[in-house]
């Protein structure tokens, strides 16, 4: 692909990424307005009279009309500022800040391991097709892939948590100490310890779609002529499956892989609460729980602005990594 | 000696219903330095053929006898890795769909400097050099060599294959239908290209196709085939000229006059026998206009006088046959079953 090209493919799905988080955040604003029952009660005791409540109502720009608070709102978005959390009374972006580094590390060693393990063994089973060893390994990876979050998670924590002691039970770091700074949590081996059964969960739910998407595109492929005139170009077996076969059977599985990061920065939620880890799902959980509105608000807006963000840099690595995208209609 | 000598060569996929005899004792030799038509209609097994050569099968295929002797060895007796060693560097492949021959996520260069580094062992710079001239060869600016398969025509995607298949050298090239798929005027231009590099380098060529102006035009030796069989084979006058089969007198009558002579174009009714059960007589007996009892039950055998062989009962009254198989009510009488 051009250089020119692809910069202006960057440009055009930068657009449209901006679109799309103005459209959600548009969305969540109204969302939380028109939905029914009244947010103000559960911060507001109903032991305050009138008075009281109208001056808060008023201290937090209730009283004025819908689209003055929508400017507002967004205003205050675009500098970050999420609003106080009703129950901790701290700033939502806080919250969210310290939740995220959990999530994302939580996310991307499992999406890591599921993709490299699905990768791989998909390749394999390709290659096994017609054998024994279908018969077992594909029923496993479905009933993995197929099992629920928590009953896995659950099992996962019943026989190696409890009954072994192998693990902590949950959190992220020993009960009473410090979480700390996102450098302090990755040279902590007590972090990883306790991240391993939630990402272990994650990797046995992930790695399913990895591998069956791969099998299948690798067995597509393996058909292609352009494989066969490999073959007769007498190539090693290793130049026919790695540097041909793979690497179009691969262009799939990145856009998987990108997609299903946004994805699980909201979809942690079931895994993190199992494992009560600090995440950005714990945090939208708890703040549902206890009717916490600008943290859930805030959290719904991360969520979103991760997927779609993931999104587009799918879009992008695969016109990265396959050249026919976009560049037909340019050149 | 033949350079290629394929002996009752006999190519099977293996179906649940049983074998379907692909390639059914097929017969003829390629001279060094020359090219050889191999001609016959769609399913006549003629590109199955080809790839037996190269030994790269579909995974159903299997050689079930017969033998491929090329520069003096048996390639059906051969180990996997000992006929990988040919593959590219003494016998070579131009397939039919450039499209999808080339790999479309890599660069052309990195397409040829695979097989001029993996397969030719030579340095990157030597490769990125004989990468240039090869494209030259062909008639495609070097430039191109940044380029990915699909900003190609299909023209130049074409020649690229044929610059690929020359790259180490190879003594026997096999092109499967390599211009069907392009338009007159580039055929015409890549057959040229083909034709020329062909003489230059003094290679030998199989030129699959179904298209008799195509073996007039570039080819010195043709090889009819039909359901499997090679039923005449000879130099390409000689044979396009005086042909001794039937089936080759109707194939002639069936394609435009290479020179423009504006002849009817007579069609041959019917199609090829199913090869899961081939007829026990001759395979052309229930399309051919000249069939007799004899030749339905039992199978011609194939008789050689100077460098023309065919496979037919009534070669010897070819002359007469040649006469009434061109005129069109000869074929149209034929009713197959």
């Amino acid at each position: 692909m051009s250089r020119s090209g692809f910069l202006r493919l960057v440009a055009e799905r930068l657009g449209f990424l901006v679109l799309t988080v103005w459209i959600t955040t548009t969305v969540t604003f109204l969302l939380f307005r028109l939905m029914p029952g009244d947010p103000t009660l559960a911060y507001l005791s109903p032991t305050f009279n009138e008075e009281t409540r109208t001056a808060l109502l008023r201290s937090f720009g209730l009283d004025k009309p819908l689209w003055e608070q929508y400017l507002i709102y967004m205003g205050n978005l675009l500098q970050g500022d999420l609003g106080t959390s009703f129950l901790q009374r701290v700033p939502v972006s806080q919250l969210l800040a310290d939740a995220l580094p959990n999530t994302i590390i939580l996310t991307l060693v499992a999406l890591s391991i599921a993709y490299a393990f699905g990768i791989v063994a998909g390749a394999f089973l390709a290659f096994q097709r017609g054998r024994g060893i279908e018969g077992f390994a594909i029923p496993a990876a479905l009933a993995t892939r197929s099992a629920p979050e928590f009953w896995l998670g659950m099992l996962l924590l019943a026989g190696l948590a409890f009954q072994l002691g192998w693990f902590p039970t949950g959190g992220a770091v020993p009960p009473g100490s410090n979480l700390g700074g996102v450098v302090d949590r990755l040279t902590s081996p007590e972090f990883w310890r306790h991240l391993f059964l939630p990402a272990l969960t994650l990797v046995l739910y992930l790695q399913g779609l990895p591998l069956l998407l791969m099998r299948a595109t690798m067995l597509e492929v393996m058909n292609d002529e352009f494989i066969v005139m490999a073959r007769m170009k007498g190539l090693s077996r290793w130049s026919i499956v790695m540097r041909h076969a793979a690497r179009n059977a691969l262009l799939p599985v990145v856009t998987a892989f990108a997609l299903g990061l946004g994805a699980s920065v909201g979809g942690n939620v079931v895994v993190e609460t199992v494992f009560a880890w600090p995440g950005v799902g714990r945090v939208l959980v708890q703040a549902v729980q206890g009717a916490d509105y600008p943290v859930a608000q805030g959290a719904f807006i991360l969520i979103s602005v991760v997927l779609a963000t993931m999104n587009t840099v799918a879009d992008l690595l695969y016109a990265a990594l396959d050249p026919r995208v976009s560049v037909g209609a340019r050149r | 000696m033949s350079l290629l000598s394929v002996e009752n060569l006999q190519v099977h996929y293996l179906t649940g219903a049983g074998p379907v005899r692909a390639v059914d004792g097929a017969t003829f030799a390629v001279a060094a330095g020359s090219i050889l038509g191999l001609v016959g209609e769609s399913g006549c097994g003629k590109s199955t053929l080809g790839r037996a050569i190269m030994g790269v099968l579909p995974d159903a295929g299997r050689i079930a006898g017969g033998s491929v002797v090329f520069e003096g060895r048996d390639l059906v007796a051969l180990t996997e890795s000992q006929r990988r060693e040919i593959r590219w560097r003494r016998l070579s492949f131009i397939p039919q769909t450039a499209m999808n021959a080339l790999d479309p996520v890599q660069r052309l260069r990195a397409q040829m400097l695979e097989v001029l580094m993996e397969r030719g062992g030579l340095a990157r710079a030597a490769a990125n050099d004989r990468a240039a001239e090869l494209f030259r060869m062909v008639g495609l600016d070097p430039v191109r060599l940044a380029d990915y398969p699909h900003q190609f025509s299909g023209g130049m995607r074409q020649r690229a294959s044929i610059a690929l298949a020359l790259a180490l050298n190879p003594a026997l090239v096999i092109a499967d239908e390599p211009v069907t798929a392009l338009d007159v005027i580039v055929q015409r231009q890549v057959l040229d290209v083909m034709r020329d590099l062909q003489s230059r380098l003094n290679l030998a060529m199989i030129l699959v196709t179904h298209d008799m102006a195509v073996v007039a035009y570039a080819c010195d030796r043709v090889a009819v085939m039909y359901a499997g069989i090679v039923v005449e084979s000879g130099p390409v006058r000689e044979v396009l000229e005086r042909p001794l089969h039937p089936y080759t007198m109707g194939l002639t009558h069936a394609f435009p006059d290479v020179h423009g002579e504006t002849g009817e174009l007579v069609p041959i009714e019917g199609s090829p026998p199913n090869l899961l059960h081939p007829p026990t007589g001759c395979r052309f007996a229930a399309r051919c206009p000249f069939a007799q009892t004899r030749c339905h039950e039992q199978a011609p055998p194939a008789v050689t006088e100077g460098e023309h062989m065919v496979a037919c009962w009534r070669a010897d009254e070819a002359p007469a046959l040649r006469k009434a198989a061109a005129s069109p009510a000869t074929w149209a009488a034929v009713v197959p079953a």
